[in-house]
């Protein structure tokens, strides 16, 4: 006998007395499954407002309203613990999902790469920390609005292609906000103004003071951040104005809506 | 809550015969069938609790004798229970089950499976729904895997989501088999 042969009503009661993290976990038995849960249970997940991921020693944590209040705990097996730290395990998941508004991800330990079209890059607001080769491919492929990234090491050449793809409007095309944090290793900025094009404001011009708010992964850090920065870069195609602030183990770019002689001005 | 269960033997006046689908009749107290709403209705509609009126035996075509015996054996037991409230319809991490229940629905997955479409037929909600929560409490804790297993799902995931490595049809459950998982009445701690 299969569970999908019985009444809807069976099907739907059953569903109702189980816990979120099990209602999960049945999800990912089959796409049958999967319809059944989304369609039964509509009205459950319709509350939730985000979820937050994180790996821990044997468990996918996966809690609501991202912190306090823990949603679902999957126990896996000690061989799928391995398996969730790689990187085609998200594409996996975004895959098969709308576009997210805000996606975090810290897992220092993710091995592999994603696809160049993952649903990861489209998230309007990415918080990830991880590997290199992670974040040197969000800095190619992200389409989204503002990403928050850290990594352990970042190379200067990653840094200046990254400029340089961002002025010739190459990658990151909507690109308001980046924060680059690196944790172990760190950026001289001159080395960095010897292979990019960064200007300078002269001494003149009042240093202009880029006002963002701060990304993080405590939600409770939202407060707004004033930069007075007086380096900044030129996209070529339309002569917007991204101010750069370069320092040991921090980049910041954050793109004005205004042309290089509005922003002079 | 336990209620003391007084012996009657029914009378023809205060019963009805009802017969399952292998031919098997049952003599069941009026008093009884008011658990089931569809007995209850049908009892109310043909007029089968007045004395003067002949009582046809009432065919059960999707019940079985067995699945029979063990209803009224529910039924027995619940016979001095208040009506059944439904007022928890979701999950409960504080839900318990009395020892009778759990002694009662200590059967195999497939049965307890025929059993819940039997008290879904009859519409006896006290124990429809008993057997969903006992049928979700028996999945709570499990992997994927395991579930697939329990309630016999057939993959129709291509890959594996954490390997990509195609997943195997699982050959050895049958059609009319369901494995067996022990019972976890309350589910492991977060």
């Amino acid at each position: 006998m299969n569970f999908f042969v019985y009444p809807y009503v069976i099907q739907k009661q059953i569903l109702n007395f189980m816990s979120d993290q099990d209602l999960f976990i049945i999800s990912l038995c089959s796409n049958n499954m999967r319809k059944s849960v989304t369609f039964n249970q509509w009205s459950r997940f319709r509350k939730i407002k985000y979820v937050t991921y994180g790996v821990n020693n044997h468990s996918i944590y996966v809690s609501l309203d991202s912190f306090l209040h823990p949603f679902l705990c999957l126990r896996e097996k000690l061989d799928n613990e391995v398996n969730v730290k790689r990187a085609k395990h998200w594409d996996d998941y975004f895959k098969s999902n709308r576009i997210q508004k805000r996606v975090e991800i810290y897992s220092e330990e993710a091995v592999g790469r994603l696809k160049k079209n993952s649903r990861l890059y489209q998230a309007e607001t990415l918080l990830f920390t991880g590997s290199k080769l992670l974040i040197t491919d969000i800095l190619v492929y992200f389409k989204g609005h503002q990403a928050f990234l850290q990594t352990p090491e970042c190379n200067i050449s990653d840094i200046s292609s990254f400029l340089t793809r961002w002025m010739s409007h190459n990658c990151c095309k909507n690109l308001n906000l980046l924060i680059l944090n690196l944790l172990e290793s760190s950026i001289d900025p001159k080395e960095v103004m010897k292979l990019v094009d960064i200007k300078k404001l002269d001494s003149s011009t009042k240093t202009p003071v880029y006002l963002y708010n701060n990304i993080s992964y405590n939600q409770a850090d939202k407060v707004p951040v004033e930069l007075p920065i007086r380096t900044y870069v030129v996209r070529d195609c339309d002569q917007i104005v991204a101010s750069v602030h370069i320092e040991e183990k921090k980049m910041v770019l954050g793109v004005w809506n205004m042309t290089e002689k509005q922003f002079i001005d | 809550m336990s209620c003391e269960e007084p012996t009657t033997s029914p009378t023809p006046e205060n019963n009805i015969t009802v017969v399952s689908s292998d031919g098997k009749e049952f003599l069941l107290d009026l008093k009884l069938t008011e658990q089931s709403e569809t007995l209850a209705r049908l009892i109310s509609n043909f007029e089968y609790d007045r004395t003067d009126v002949k009582k046809d035996p009432v065919p059960l075509g999707n019940i079985t004798s067995a699945q029979m015996q063990k209803i009224i054996e529910w039924l027995q037991h619940h016979r001095y229970y208040p009506k059944w409230e439904q007022n928890d319809i979701h999950y409960s991490t504080s839900f318990t089950f009395e020892t009778w229940v759990e002694e009662y629905l200590n059967i195999p997955n497939n049965e307890m499976f025929e059993l819940l479409n039997a008290a879904n037929y009859l519409n006896i909600p006290r124990l429809f729904s008993t057997i969903c929560r006992i049928m979700a409490s028996r999945i709570t804790g499990k992997s994927a895997e395991q579930i697939r297993t329990v309630l016999n799902i057939k993959t129709d995931v291509k890959n594996d989501v954490y390997t990509g490595i195609p997943i195997q049809e699982d050959s050895s459950s049958s059609e009319d088999g369901m494995s067996e998982i022990s019972l976890s009445p309350s589910p492991p701690p977060i």
